[in-house]
């Protein structure tokens, strides 16, 4: 099942949403601000932002979380994923400075804490708890973190829908990419009028 | 002053923890990253009060909670979460939980839950 264009309109819309408490959890939890530069909803596959994820070879930070029904995958590039941390560490520079995988670690908990407000946000509109995985957090390219994370989806053709969603922090010169992969009995759940879907 | 068990599978977020409690004059009673350990370090320490995430990688926060809940009756727990869907903490109060600590969390934050759950 596709989605029609009203679908796709209130989908977008409630996803936007959802970017913008991202983005808001973000400034509170590195203490700079952070805003929604892009929201790109493609149907069927990753679409054009695949295509341009090609073009980077160079190592990104890259977390999943899964829910029934869909994940997430967010992204940092190198650069962006030391200053983000150094942010969001800020007041334990001392206790953290030996850690092992400190950005890493870091970047785990920090998607932990953006993605939930989006995920509330989508539960409540949809009308059901969203239960989401604990991070689990790696190092590669872009290209291979994002082939790797699809390949689980294309085996099963089960993905219905892909939003890409862009955030910035000027003050930390950094970026933030999250990647939101819906299935189709999750997306055929959510099209239905509540009292059909409970 | 109250000694206080961390149970969180992120040392990050353990560390933090720490060191606002430490700041606000508490003691670390242990840490622990999974639920074998929480149980483990609980029955050792006796502490005064946990800090228990929610999401931990292998062990639920839910199942842990129970646990510690078997193990004392009197275990105060107090829920780490960046959850902010209504219903679970509702479960989790029902469960036993003496308050929650919502992340990203502050000094006054951590400060403030931690007195209402000695409390408790």
């Amino acid at each position: 099942m596709s989605l029609d264009a009203a679908g796709r309109r209130v989908l977008s819309e409630l996803v936007a949403a959802g970017a913008k408490l991202c983005a808001d959890k973000l400034t509170g939890a590195t203490h700079d601000r952070w805003h929604v530069e892009e929201v790109t909803l493609s149907i069927d596959e990753a679409g054009p932002f695949a295509e341009a994820f090609n073009s980077v070879v160079h190592d990104h930070y890259g977390t999943e979380l899964v829910f029934p029904g869909g994940g997430f995958l967010v992204l940092f590039s190198g650069k962006s994923g030391y200053l983000v941390t150094n942010a969001f560490t800020r007041e334990i520079q001392d206790r953290v400075e030996g850690l092992n995988q400190r950005e890493a670690n870091a970047l785990g908990e920090l998607c932990n804490i953006l993605l939930n407000p989006m995920v509330g946000h989508l539960a409540q509109a949809w009308g059901f708890r969203l239960v989401v995985s604990a991070p689990r957090t790696r190092i590669s390219s872009r290209r291979e973190l994002l082939t790797e994370s699809l390949a689980s989806y294309k085996e099963s053709d089960a993905l219905a829908a892909t939003f890409f969603i862009r955030l910035r922090c000027e003050s930390l010169f950094s970026d933030c990419h999250i990647l939101l992969f819906l299935e189709r009995p999750l997306v055929e759940a959510i099209s239905r009028p509540r009292s059909a879907a409970s | 002053m109250a000694r206080i068990l961390l149970v969180d599978d992120s040392e990050i977020t353990r560390a933090m923890i720490a060191e606002f409690l430490q700041m606000s004059g508490h003691q670390i009673a242990g840490e622990a990253g999974t639920m074998a350990q929480a149980l483990a370090a609980y029955e050792a320490n006796k502490p005064d009060l946990v800090t228990l995430d929610l999401s931990m990688g292998e062990d639920d926060g839910f199942t842990v909670l129970r646990a510690l809940r078997e193990a004392d009756p009197k275990a105060r727990v107090l829920i780490v979460s960046a959850n902010t869907q209504a219903d679970v903490y509702d479960e989790l109060l029902k469960e036993g939980a003496v308050g929650f600590i919502v992340k990203p969390f502050t000094l006054a934050d951590i400060s403030v839950a931690v007195a209402k759950g000695l409390k408790a």
